[in-house]
């Protein structure tokens, strides 16, 4: 009886596998679609040559934007300044490339031998050299955030204490295009006002940083992270 | 209880995801270091003359003695005069420097007496205060020669302040003298300070 059962499934099994073979031997053709996606580069920097600021270390002493003697914020809380009948203090920017990608990343600002109400006015341009539209959110100026310009309650700028030592020493003032968007190419300005305030401590160094944080314009937002 | 679990870590990996997204963002950054580097105001006494028995009109006494000391770090000079007698006649000559690196201003100098009240009461002085002069004291003769005979042509040229730039210096004359009314030999000690403010 096994014996005449094996015998039966063989052909059944043989004409299975005839099947599949035909159904395997079909021609075909498959179409293909290659996806090639190639980001952009969401990169800003600041502008060469577009510094402009007052007392510049290296003028000669005199009067006006291009005589080095001092500026003195005579008019505190109110914005402006004076210029006074010295040259003592004076203000230097240099630009940085830090991370070697050829662009400027960093300013370097330092004011030498200052004192207090000694002013100084830094603008620039910053520049989209990236490739996708970006829009310049906000600045952090000493771990502290802010999304728009000076306003209200911060209408004098923003006091610091640089040195650590419990007294605001510095006053930093920003302005300019929060929220603005940059196509590639395009460029904006960005100014600081840094006047020394009276509980400076003499003879010191001491070091604020300042950044400016610009993200991709489709996905601004005003204000702080949600 | 089982339900539960799964939700929560249903609702965990939701959370995170969104928070994935938020922070998805490209972003650059420009970065702005301020340094700030202040200056120093300060001024100091860095030298001092004495010059004593100037017209004598009476002899005096052999034991007489002046000496003079800057101290408190420039900001202090003491004289010490001992056996002042009737018709004394001296001139103390004091350098102030700008040793700092902004300008100020010297808009005082304080004189004190201390000793005999009898003397102190018959001391006349005045205080001369003339500059800013450059590195070079010897271009004036109120330093390198003071005397009684100038006073007339120093009075004329003192100043109630003097703004000193960094390095810069004045001069301090201050001619004293005890008057006849004195009639014994004393001592007594002097005190100069002076008071200054930033000149910005």
């Amino acid at each position: 009886m096994s014996k005449k059962l094996s015998i039966a499934i063989i052909p059944i099994f043989l004409l299975l596998l005839a099947t599949a073979s035909v159904a395997y031997a079909m021609w075909s053709e498959t179409l293909r679609i290659n996806v090639t996606a190639k980001t952009g580069e969401l990169d800003w920097e600041f502008m060469e040559g577009s510094t402009l600021l007052k007392d510049a270390c290296g003028l000669q002493p005199g009067y006006g934007d291009y005589g080095g003697n001092d500026w003195n914020a005579t008019y505190l809380p109110s914005p402006g300044a004076t210029q006074l009948d010295k040259d003592v203090g004076c203000t230097n920017v240099t630009l940085i490339d830090s991370d070697q990608d050829g662009d400027y990343d960093t300013m370097n600002i330092t004011l030498h031998n200052v004192y207090p109400w000694y002013y100084t006015h830094i603008a620039f341009k910053v520049h989209n050299d990236g490739t996708i539209p970006l829009k310049i959110w906000r600045i952090i100026i000493d771990s502290q955030e802010f999304y728009e310009l000076n306003a209200q309650v911060l209408d004098e700028g923003l006091k610091i204490d640089g040195d650590g030592d419990g007294l605001n020493d510095t006053l930093i003032w920003w302005g300019d295009n929060f929220g603005v968007q940059l196509e590639p190419c395009q460029s904006a300005d960005i100014s600081l006002d840094i006047t020394i305030l009276q509980d400076a401590p003499e003879n010191a160094t001491y070091n604020i940083l300042i950044s400016f944080e610009a993200v991709q314009w489709n996905e601004y937002l005003p204000g702080p992270p949600p | 209880m089982f339900t539960k679990t799964i939700i929560s870590i249903l609702l965990t990996l939701m959370i995170l995801s969104t928070a994935t997204m938020a922070y998805s963002l490209w972003r650059d950054e420009l970065k702005a270091v301020v340094k700030v580097s202040t200056g120093e105001l300060n001024l100091k006494f860095i030298c001092h003359k004495i010059i004593a028995c100037q017209h004598c009109s009476h002899n005096h006494p052999e034991e007489y003695y002046h000496s003079g000391e800057i101290i408190s770090n420039g900001k202090k000079f003491v004289g010490k005069f001992e056996n002042v007698y009737p018709c004394w006649k001296a001139i103390v000559a004091l350098v102030i420097k700008n040793v700092g690196t902004v300008p100020a201003t010297l808009n005082n100098i304080n004189v004190k007496l201390h000793g005999d009240q009898e003397l102190i009461n018959t001391f006349h002085y005045r205080v001369c205060v003339f500059g800013p002069l450059g590195k070079s004291l010897s271009e004036t003769p109120y330093w390198t020669r003071p005397s009684y005979e100038d006073l007339k042509e120093l009075i004329s040229i003192c100043r109630n302040k003097v703004v000193l730039d960094p390095g810069e210096k004045a001069i301090v004359i201050i001619p004293m003298g005890i008057r006849e009314t004195f009639v014994n030999s004393s001592n007594f000690n002097m005190e100069v300070t002076f008071d200054f403010v930033a000149s910005w």
